[in-house]
């Protein structure tokens, strides 16, 4: 695996311990894009029904987030999970149509979404564990 | 039941908890839990009616609340949650497990085979119980009918079991829609790969009479419908294909893929209904695939509409205007796509992955403002609603009239020709012979209510 491979894979498994407690469906969120992230990374040509089926997984995934986010009233974590979704498009798209070098970029698009919003509301722990740092601005 | 922003229930039991009503006599607590209300706190005591396959899931998507009875006359396809739930108490018919439990149940969810959707629904709303039922509603256009109004008649909760009305993309693929991002919508398509690899349909389809399995009480599996030789061509699962117990791939998916055009057009009755096209029709089953047009007359500031359903592809349509190589819907072959005066949009499945067609326009897309509520789940939308929230998001007053357009297409099937629709007085005006699917027959010793 390629380094920005593993620095992309660490964000979404930091995003997964790091979803606070009290928010149970970012923590399946980040477990998803996990996992589809994963299936994505060991493919040589992002392309064919694997990556198609994991890029729609993500593209599940950021519009929820959009939902979630927009609940919290943070524009830039929506903004950001917009850009996933779109990314998650068309890396499907590209995927689908066997266009590796459209996918690729779409992978990298989708991979900036991931480390704005981890920059902006992911916080490390002691002894490497990251939690989400979230504080609404309005009550829930 | 009309959608109201504040139910009468909700404002009524949050009135109590806030002190505004006196604390004894009428009004109370114990007063309220007579007529049956609950707190958000409490428990629901829920029944499953059908028990097996999308049975097993419902119970386990309600399993916040307390299991108290289950019924299924498959004792082998009901098996998983027989022995996961080893001291609730089982039955084979759903009319002994009200008559002996009746008073214990809060509500039930009803995921049996289409043809026993609506008397099973029926059978609990008039008894006071809150209905989780499967899509899609009923079988048969009378039936829908009649849940619609009972529901309201009752003043029960209820949900239909398309989850999509409840996912974060159907409503972001309506905001779209009302922000007049792609102009008017003239025209739609929804499509699915179904019956294929699912279960069979077509003319090499042929109900061999065989022995009713020890595990099976066919005459109870049967319910309203006419009595035959047992067949293993009828269960699990292929019962769909058979018009009398299914309503074929439109029944089974139409409730989904369809659920997103319905919200968001604001879908009535269609002016008429037509099957266009259809391959290896069948004289047990329903054909291998078809493609149905309904034409929806104008709605508010809404131009008329064409709404297409093809069912039993193996490859995604092809469309004018749609760049080569662009997904649509789902890559499994299932979606929607909405033809605007300015543009398109495409939706997978269930309403979700909502995107402008090309798909790159979503890179410089800014998703409109949301105007509409989210849901915290298609269970516990219902649940909610069941302790006195707001109605669920496909109660029978939303999907009662949904279905009972979509329901005209499964009869389009037997007919060749235009269908007029008369929604008034629920006939076809220009084909009489076919007023005869509108309704269901009942055996001897079954009745609605």
């Amino acid at each position: 695996m390629r380094a920005p491979g593993r620095v992309f894979l660490l964000l979404l498994t930091a995003g997964l311990s790091a979803a606070a407690q009290e928010y149970p469906e970012l923590t399946a969120w980040m477990k998803a894009s996990g996992a589809a992230s994963g299936t994505l990374q060991k493919l040589e040509r992002k392309t064919g029904p694997q990556a198609v089926s994991a890029a729609e997984r993500l593209g599940g995934v950021f519009e929820n987030m959009i939902g979630f986010w927009r609940q919290l009233k943070l524009d830039d974590a929506v903004k950001w999970s917009a850009e996933g979704k779109a990314a998650a498009a068309q890396l499907a798209n590209a995927a689908y149509a066997e266009d590796a070098a459209a996918a690729e970029t779409a992978f990298a698009r989708l991979g900036a979404a991931c480390h704005s919003c981890h920059e902006a509301y992911r916080e490390k722990l002691a002894g490497g564990k990251y939690r989400i740092r979230i504080e609404p601005k309005e009550p829930r | 039941m009309a959608q109201l922003g504040t139910s009468r229930r909700h404002f009524f039991f949050g009135t109590l908890l806030s002190g505004a009503i006196p604390s004894g006599g009428f009004g109370s607590v114990s007063s309220l839990k007579l007529l049956g209300y609950k707190s958000p706190n409490e428990k629901l005591n829920i029944a499953a009616i059908g028990a097996g396959g999308k049975g097993y899931s419902d119970i386990l998507g309600c399993q916040s609340e307390n299991l108290v009875a289950m019924a299924d006359p498959d004792e082998k396809r009901a098996a998983r949650a027989f022995q996961q739930f080893p001291n609730v108490p089982k039955y084979k018919d759903f009319r002994q497990m009200f008559d002996k439990e009746g008073k214990r149940i809060d509500a039930v969810t009803v995921s049996t085979p289409d043809h026993m959707h609506g008397t099973a629904s029926m059978w609990a709303m008039s008894r006071g119980k809150h209905v989780y039922c499967q899509k899609p509603l009923t079988r048969t256009v009378w039936e829908a009918r009649q849940l619609t109004e009972g529901a309201e008649k009752y003043g029960v909760a209820t949900q239909m079991g398309n989850q999509g009305y409840s996912n974060e993309g159907a409503r972001q693929c309506c905001e779209i829609l009302w922000s007049g991002a792609i102009g008017d919508v003239t025209e739609v398509h929804a499509w699915t790969n179904r019956p294929l690899k699912y279960w069979p349909q077509g003319p090499e389809v042929v109900p061999a009479e065989a022995a009713v399995p020890p595990t099976l009480d066919w005459d109870i599996w049967l319910g309203i419908a006419e009595m035959r030789p047992y067949s293993p061509a009828y269960l699990p699962l292929t019962w769909r294909g058979f018009p009398d117990f299914g309503c074929g791939a439109i029944g089974d998916m139409a409730c989904h893929i369809l659920g997103t055009p319905n919200m968001a057009l604001r879908l009535t009755a269609p002016l008429s209904v037509e099957c266009i096209r259809q391959e290896g029709k069948s004289k047990y089953t329903f054909p291998k695939s078809a493609v149905i047009r309904f034409d929806f007359p104008a709605r508010g500031s809404m131009p008329p509409v064409k709404v297409f359903w093809h069912d039993g592809l193996e490859r995604q349509p092809e469309f004018e205007g749609v760049p080569p190589g662009e997904l649509l819907g789902d890559s499994d072959v299932n979606g929607s796509l909405f033809l605007g005066t300015k543009g398109m949009v495409t939706t997978g499945c269930y309403g979700e992955r909502t995107r402008l067609v090309p798909a790159s326009k979503m890179l410089d897309y800014k998703l409109p403002d949301p105007v509409l509520t989210r849901s915290p789940g298609h269970y516990r939308d219902w649940i909610r609603a069941c302790k006195g929230g707001d109605p669920a998001c496909s109660n029978f007053s939303v999907a009662g009239p949904f279905v009972q357009w979509m329901l005209l297409g499964v009869i389009a099937m037997k007919f060749e020709g235009r269908l007029d629709w008369d929604a008034r007085n629920m006939r076809f005006p220009n084909n009489p012979a076919a007023n005869q699917y509108l309704r269901p027959h009942f055996r001897k010793g079954w009745k609605f209510v």
